[in-house]
């Protein structure tokens, strides 16, 4: 780890579900910027948070093709978090729980996502200045 | 416990757990110890309510996401005066700070 303090986050809920994981990267994305270094620990549906497959939508209701929708993908919003550590010059790691991973059968993460077991979780929140669990609702 | 940040994120008007919390963070308040209670997401909806009023009597700092009121048009200036606009910064700098932060 990087100089500094860390802050771990552990993450539940599936993707396109709850307003909590958008709000949840948020806290991640601010703590980025404030300079610490930071590990996430998925599980469940939150496995799925990076899964590389997701793709954007038109929206025919609305008349929309895919640009004008411009969905959002939490895939994206992650490889920026990713992005945006690295040019911080802080850690950034992102473990999926391989239990939950082989459940869903979501192996194929974008780059940069790690896959590990509940041990890391505790080895993680084990070495951080603080852990914020952020449950299912 | 150094501090106590509730992150409450439901709506009262559909849980009633919102109200169970902001009674918590008041007893923990009285026993002495700092204890604050960020609404986002739906909790933005809960700033009116009069348990957080009692908690706040208790001590309670009550604190409301910006960007939560944005998202559901819920204009600023019909936040409570009592009640403190925050961005979510608020959280990084308490987990930061070492206090005990819970997600509801």
């Amino acid at each position: 780890m990087k100089p500094g303090k860390t802050l771990t986050f552990v993450l539940m809920d599936a993707p396109f579900e709850s307003a909590r994981t958008a709000t949840a990267l948020r806290v991640i994305d601010a703590s980025i910027r404030r300079g610490f270094n930071v590990n996430v620990f998925a599980y469940e549906g939150a496995v799925l948070l990076p899964f590389r497959h997701q793709q954007p939508h038109p929206n025919a209701v609305h008349g929309r093709d895919v640009g004008e929708e411009d969905h959002p993908l939490p895939r994206e919003w992650i490889a920026g978090l990713i992005a945006m550590a690295a040019g911080q010059g802080v850690d950034f790691h992102w473990i999926n729980c391989g239990l939950c991973v082989d459940e869903r059968g979501a192996s194929d993460a974008i780059d940069g996502v790690e896959r590990g077991t509940p041990a890391d979780l505790w080895k993680m929140a084990s070495a951080s200045d603080n852990t914020l669990v952020v449950p299912t609702a | 416990m150094k501090e106590l940040l509730i992150v409450e994120t439901r709506d009262a008007a559909d849980h009633a757990d919102p109200a169970r919390m902001a009674d918590l963070a008041a007893g923990v308040a009285r026993a002495g110890v700092p204890a604050t209670i960020f609404l986002t997401d739906n909790g933005a909806f809960n700033c009116r309510r009069d348990s957080l009023e009692r908690a706040m009597a208790a001590g309670v700092q009550v604190h409301v996401d910006r960007f939560a009121l944005g998202e559901r048009g819920i204009g600023e200036a019909t936040v409570p005066e009592a009640v403190a606009l925050a961005g979510i910064e608020l959280v990084v700098d308490r987990l930061a700070d070492g206090a005990c932060v819970m997600w509801r």
